[in-house]
């Protein structure tokens, strides 16, 4: 797999320039660069110097960035989209050098291997430098046409200029074959079915001649055209979540591109996209903050790129991709799809009463879901109401998906107007919140100061993140025993009583935090989100777990109770290992530790006893077990005891 | 003391055969049973259900009619022929066929006179038994169908028969058919077949068929009376009683249901047969039914013999389940097992462990399994009727009908598998007397006592590859039943017709004594280790021991054999076998179908009304009585050395395994 590696300087530029293109140069180390405001600079990428510059005079526009030609052995450049110039390296003025003017306005001249120049019109025609006054005057494309993208591919029998014409509604790809045989020119156009706007292009042609033209459009998505002799293929890749508003992309070979303008952790970047795993690879964030976004240019194993008043080279390393580098980098696969609110009715039958009750379904969860339906509390309250009722009755809580029932509580915790507590309340006691949306329901619940609501989602919600969990320890553990008291929605009865002297919180308090403890939790990422709970928050839980383990309280932990005594030993470990370091070094954990570690000690003192009973009982049971008749067969030599 | 390690041998598949007739022989006391191998054994059911006797069947032989009359004893089959047997030999006497095919039924006048017989040809053919002879007599017409069953009227004039669709009613005296009743059909096109009858004196008929129903028909009008859908399939049998007033009928479905006859309002009209009780005793087949005085007998393919009593208005079932003796054999110098089977017999080495253990119940370790050594078919595979081995192992012997063979037997156990080897000595002597019913190796092995049920008693002298009746002694008329050989070697107790026991030694040829006569015959004897006493179990289960020396009870057995508790008098199965424990004198080992006891004869006598033999009773150490009830239909238990003991076990389960399935009925839950 391609892999960027870290960026260099190329060049300080006095001001910001965009640069126009970086073709290849005489040297192989060597390239040039053609910048917008009428520099040509031919730059040594291992020395990171400036080998020659070719100013533009004021006021004349480089239309055609510089190119080298082997054949010519010369540099060629177009000025006001007419004018190409030709020059080769001793000459210091481009003013000075050798000039061609045509009729047609030029929009790129191409060199490639083995041929003298081609010239590219706006009006579609291309020739050979030398013949491109004779033709350049015959249109191929109309006048509304314009070209968007046009690139030189190498064939094994001659090359091809393709260009991609937009007009009005149609995007066309034509292709100007030379054919060595006949030394002749063929025009082909292809219509392109893809018709969404296009951000940018890039080509690549693979040593057998294999084509691919990439388009990456502006809702994100990646698209291919296999370019063949006679056909184009056209494929859609992929959707790149990462990408930004603004892009730009080069092609390193058939299935990997590089795209500026990737949004990775909140950062602008340049990333490696393989099109075969669907999956962006090496990402390297911009050097300095762009404005705009730069484009990218490839050459020489290296990734060009300005930003800023700097040009940046990236070099990469080149390798096959495969499956194990890719895996976990996807992203989940997102529905595109309009995810819409049609409720299904599962109902076999074609006409059956249910039917009605589903459409009434649909129609008042989108009423529900949509705040300017339900814009105050009242409407809100009522229409759950009945969704609630029609919900129940008839089993249509099968026609909900779980995705419609996240949308509507979402609508009730991003509701600012009012809060929705009763629904919410309905909702858990239903079972109607699934456990994806439990981390942003916690995080409003613990906003709001919902006590009740909290320990309600503890006890019906499934597979709370242990983040969560912590949040609402921390939160717990900040508040005092009569903010526990407000709004209390809990039945009494069932709060187990505390011994005030050795428990450092009140019966309710403690009563929540137990829920709280009572939860299945890993504890490898428990210990990684513990770290996040304060000091003194972890003291006070400490304290408590202590009391939970080692009082005598009967009430305090036994197999009725939860948490049970080995959850309160979990949780205790793992607390200890998030923040060992700070315990160990802090005086007012001391006393805690030093307690703890007795009771520990006592506790396994007690264990190891009830081990050592535990095989005595063993023994005892096979003792006195009922006597199992062992099978005879069909002879056996047995021990008798007649008396 | 009371530790053993036990050969526990389940290896020998023992399967009874099902009973097809029962009859009762009220004066004698005794019931006829015949089984599917076409042998027929005798009991006495006055004697706490002895077996008495004995016939083996023959395999072309099959026995479905048996007939008493008086002492003599009828069978008739599918061969054709009624026979009679002579309850003395055990042999058949007499044979005359019917000539008209197979005979499916059997029947005699209330003299005693003629016997009747019920052909595949559909002849009821008669029999002349007067004076002691069997003879055909006449054949009555020919009718279409078969003749599965037949009834004689005791006014003598008619016999009813019954066949396919029909029961006809036949004039003894013309040999015409007077009366057709006609049955009616299940389905169409399914024809009813009437597998049994009986006739009451004022002619009403009772008739079992194919439908399952019992039918109640006037005889004198050819009219149905009443029919009971008693069984859900055919009812094969069915038995009156001598009052005429109660009839037991069972068939496939083997409930046994009775019929009685009863006066609902003062006057004769007013008589009715009404079904009264059902019992669901059996599980298989019930083919024979019989009144005895006091109860019902019942047996069939399960077979085992079923008692019916009525006691206080309940009625109570008992099975009878025999297990025959003298069909596992033991040389105990080789510790080689003998098991007997119809036309075959198998020796089996035993296996050995050298371990031991203290727990009871624990299966130890076997340092060798148990081995076949040898599987010997009888000849022409007829029965074997008694079979013997040398305590040394050295010599094998049986008897069937005709033949007593004699055979070496070498096994050469130097090799991990044994080298078995078996030469014929051939029987030299013409004086053999056969067939031979008991036979003992003398603990030597050098000699053979055979007796035969006739009351000869041979003894056969075997030298190396030749045998020769060295003696013969011919002094019971009544027939020999029991033969049991001394330790010594010098002595042999016989049990004669008569029930006397007497004490023969055969080193002089002469009767030691006779013991003193009991009410009830004896079931099992046999000689202590020693040889100076011979213990005696009889029907009743009195245990008595005899100084053969002293010739007279010893003083063991004068003090304590009537003190014995009065639990093990009624206890439902007797004694069948005696051993004695080589470790203890005192030691007597009773063993039965379902247990086995050991008397100390060094303690005290419990008190006659302790119930020792309860399930809570807790044994002690000073108890003269020690039972085992751990084994199921055991069927030997002998002593060996030392603290070894052999069981062989047949299960119960084992043995309804192998019986034809039941008739499938809907249960609850199923």
């Amino acid at each position: 797999m391609a892999a960027l590696l870290d960026e260099f300087v190329l060049a300080n530029l006095s001001s910001k320039f965009n640069i126009l293109s970086v073709e290849r140069s005489p040297s192989s180390n060597n390239i040039l660069a053609t910048f917008e405001a009428g520099f040509i600079n031919e730059y040594n990428v291992d020395d990171q110097k400036l080998i020659h510059s070719w100013p533009v005079r004021h006021g004349v526009n480089v239309t055609s960035p510089g190119i080298w030609c082997d054949e010519e052995e010369e540099y060629i450049c177009v000025f006001n989209q007419q004018e190409i110039r030709r020059w080769n390296v001793d000459d210091n003025i481009i003013e000075k050098t050798r000039k061609k003017n045509i009729k047609t306005d030029i929009y790129k001249v191409f060199t490639t291997e083995g041929y003298k120049p081609i010239v590219l019109c706006k009006n579609g025609a291309a020739e050979f430098i030398e013949n491109i006054k004779s033709i350049c005057e015959t249109p191929v494309i109309g006048s509304q046409d314009s070209i968007v993208y046009a690139d030189i591919i190498k064939k094994q029998n001659g090359f091809g200029v393709i260009y991609l014409v937009e007009s009005k509604n149609k995007r066309t790809l034509h292709c100007q074959w030379y054919l060595d045989d006949v030394e002749q020119w063929k025009h082909q156009t292809f219509v392109i079915t893809y018709q969404k706007t296009v951000i940018d292009y890039c080509c690549h042609t693979d040593e057998n001649s294999n084509t691919c033209l990439f388009l990456l459009g502006s809702e994100k998505d990646l698209y291919r055209i296999n370019i063949k002799e006679s056909s184009i293929e056209e494929e859609f890749i992929s959707v790149i979540h990462e990408l930004g508003t603004e892009a730009s992309i080069v092609c390193l070979d058939n299935s990997q591109i590089v795209i500026a303008g990737l949004l990775k952790k909140g950062q602008n970047g340049v990333g490696i996209f393989d099109t075969k795993y669907c999956a962006v690879q090496s990402f390297k964030p911009f050097p300095e903050i762009c404005k705009v976004v730069p484009r990218v240019f490839c050459l020489n194993n290296h990734i060009f790129m300005n930003c800023g008043k700097k040009l940046y080279a990236f070099p990469y390393q080149f390798g096959t991709s495969t499956l194990s580098e890719f895996l976990g980098k996807s992203r989940s696969v997102e529905d595109n799809t309009n995810s819409s609110l049609h409720i299904i009715n599962w109902s076999t039958k074609l006409k059956s009463k249910g039917n009605n009750t589903v459409k009434q379904l649909e129609t008042i969860l989108n009423d529900l879901i949509d705040p300017s339906k339900t814009q105050n509390k009242s409407k809100f309250s009522d229409q759950f109401k009945i969704f609630l009722e029609c919900l129940i009755k008839g089993n249509n809580s099968s026609s909900i998906s779980s995705l419609q029932m996240i949308q509507l509580c979402q609508r009730c915790l991003s509701e600012r107007k009012f809060w929705p507590s009763e629904e919410l309340r309905q909702l858990l006691n239903h079972g109607y919140i699934s456990s994806g949306i439990s981390s942003e329901l916690i995080e409003v619940l613990i906003e709001k100061k919902e006590n009740s609501l909290l320990h309600l989602s503890l006890q019906k919600l499934s597979e709370i993140p242990e983040a969560c969990l912590i949040q609402i320890l921390q939160y717990y553990i900040g508040l005092s025993d009569e903010d526990f008291q407000k709004n209390l929605d809990i039945d009494i009865s069932t709060v187990i009583e505390v011994n005030q002297d050795k428990c450092p919180f009140g019966a309710l308090k403690a009563h929540f935090i137990r829920e709280v403890l009572s939860q299945p939790f890993s504890d490898i990422f428990l210990i990684d989100k513990l770290r996040k709970l304060n000091f003194k928050n972890v003291l006070s839980l400490l304290d408590f777990l202590f009391y939970l383990m080692a009082t005598d309280d009967n009430q305090a932990v036994s197999f009725s109770t939860r948490p049970q005594l080995q959850n309160v030993i979990d949780w205790i470990s793992c607390t200890i290992d998030a923040h060992v370091t700070q315990l160990i070094l802090s005086p007012d954990a001391r006393v805690l530790l030093i307690k703890l570690h007795e009771s520990v000690s006592q506790q396994t003192q007690f264990y190891d006893g009830m081990i050592e009973l535990e095989a005595l009982l063993s023994q005892y049971k096979s003792k006195l077990s009922n006597p199992i008749k062992p099978k005879i067969g069909q002879y056996c030599i047995e021990v008798l005891h007649i008396y | 003391m009371g530790e053993f390690r036990v050969h526990h041998v389940r290896f020998f598949e023992y399967q009874p055969k099902p009973i097809h007739c029962l009859a009762y022989e009220k004066k004698n006391k005794q019931l006829a049973v015949s089984r599917s191998d076409g042998s027929i054994e005798i009991w006495l059911p006055e004697s706490d259900w002895l077996q008495e006797k004995v016939i083996s069947g023959r395999s072309e032989q099959s026995v479905e009619a048996i007939v008493w009359q008086g002492k003599r004893l009828f069978t008739a089959g599918l061969g054709g022929d009624v026979t009679e047997h002579n309850l003395l030999t055990l042999k058949p006497k007499n044979s005359e066929p019917c000539n008209a095919g197979a005979i499916w039924c059997l029947t005699k006048n209330f003299t005693g006179t003629r016997l009747a017989a019920g052909t595949e040809d559909g002849c009821v053919v008669l029999f002349d038994i007067e004076m002691g002879q069997l003879k055909y007599l006449q054949s009555f017409g020919k009718q279409e169908g078969r003749i599965l069953s037949i009834a004689w009227h005791t006014q003598e004039g008619v016999i009813v028969t019954g066949g396919v669709d029909n029961i006809r009613l036949w004039s003894v005296k013309s040999g015409q058919a007077i009366q057709r009743l006609t049955l009616g059909h299940q389905q169409e096109n399914q024809e009813t077949i009437v597998w049994c009858l009986a006739i009451t004196s004022n002619m009403t008929i009772i008739s079992g068929d194919s439908r399952g129903k019992t039918c109640f028909w006037n005889g004198r009008q050819g009219t149905l009376i009443k029919t009971f859908s008693s069984h859900k399939a055919d009812v094969l049998t069915l038995s009156i009683n001598e009052e005429e007033d109660c009839v037991f009928s069972s068939g496939v479905d083997p409930l046994l249901v009775g019929f009685e006859f009863v006066t609902t309002k003062s006057g004769v009209g007013n008589q009715h047969w009404v079904q009264s009780t059902t019992q669901n005793i059996h599980k298989h087949d019930v083919r024979a039914v019989c009144f005895l005085p006091n109860c019902i007998v019942s047996a069939g393919i399960g077979t085992n013999l079923c008692l019916t009593q009525r006691r206080r208005d309940e009625t109570i079932s008992k099975r009878i389940a025999h297990i025959p003796q003298n069909i596992v054999h033991v040389a105990k110098e080789k510790k080689m097992v003998m098991l007997r089977y119809t036309d075959y017999l198998e020796v089996w080495k035993l296996g050995h462990t050298n371990f031991t253990s203290e727990k009871d119940g624990e299966i130890l370790p076997l340092r060798s399994n148990p081995v076949k050594l040898l599987q010997l078919k009888c000849k022409g595979q007829a029965a074997i009727l008694c079979c013997g081995i040398s305590n040394s192992g050295d010599h094998i012997a049986y008897c069937d009908e005709h033949n007593l063979r004699i055979y070496q037997l070498s096994v050469d156990e130097e090799d991990y598998t044994p080298k078995v080897g078996l030469s014929k000595i051939t029987m030299a002597s013409e004086d053999l007397r056969v067939p031979i019913h008991h036979l003992e190796f003398t603990p030597d092995g050098r000699f053979i006592v055979t007796a035969t049920a006739s009351g000869y008693l041979q003894l056969t002298e075997i030298n190396e590859d030749r045998a020769h009746v060295s003696n013969t002694f011919n002094v019971f008329a009544d027939g020999i039943t029991m033969l049991t050989m001394s330790p010594t070697g010098n002595c042999v107790a016989i049990v004669s017709g008569d029930y006397t026991i007497s004490i023969l030694n055969i080193t002089n040829n002469t009767i030691e004594c006779n013991l003193p006569k009991y009410d009830h015959p004896p079931r099992t004897l046999r000689f202590s280790p020693s040889g100076e006493d011979l213990v005696i179990a009889y029907s009743n289960n009195m245990i008595f021991e005899f100084d053969v020396d002293k010739k007279e009870y010893t003083t063991w057995s004068r003090r304590e054999s009537r003190r014995f508790p009065n639990q093990w008098f009624k206890r439902q199965n007797k004694v069948c076998r005696i051993t004695f424990d080589p470790r203890n004198d005192d030691h007597l080992v009773l063993q039965d179908n379902m247990a086995f006891v050991i008397v100390d004869k060094s303690k005290t006598m419990p008190e006659k009304k302790k119930r020792i033999f309860d399930k809570w009773y807790k044994p002690k150490k000073e108890d003269a009585f020690h039972q085992c009830k751990k084994y199921n239909f055991l069927m030997y238990v002998e002593l060996l050395e030392d603290d070894w003991m052999l069981i062989v076990e047949r299960t119960p389960l084992a043995i309804l395994n192998n019986l034809p399935a039941t008739l499938k009925q809907k249960k609850f839950g199923t």
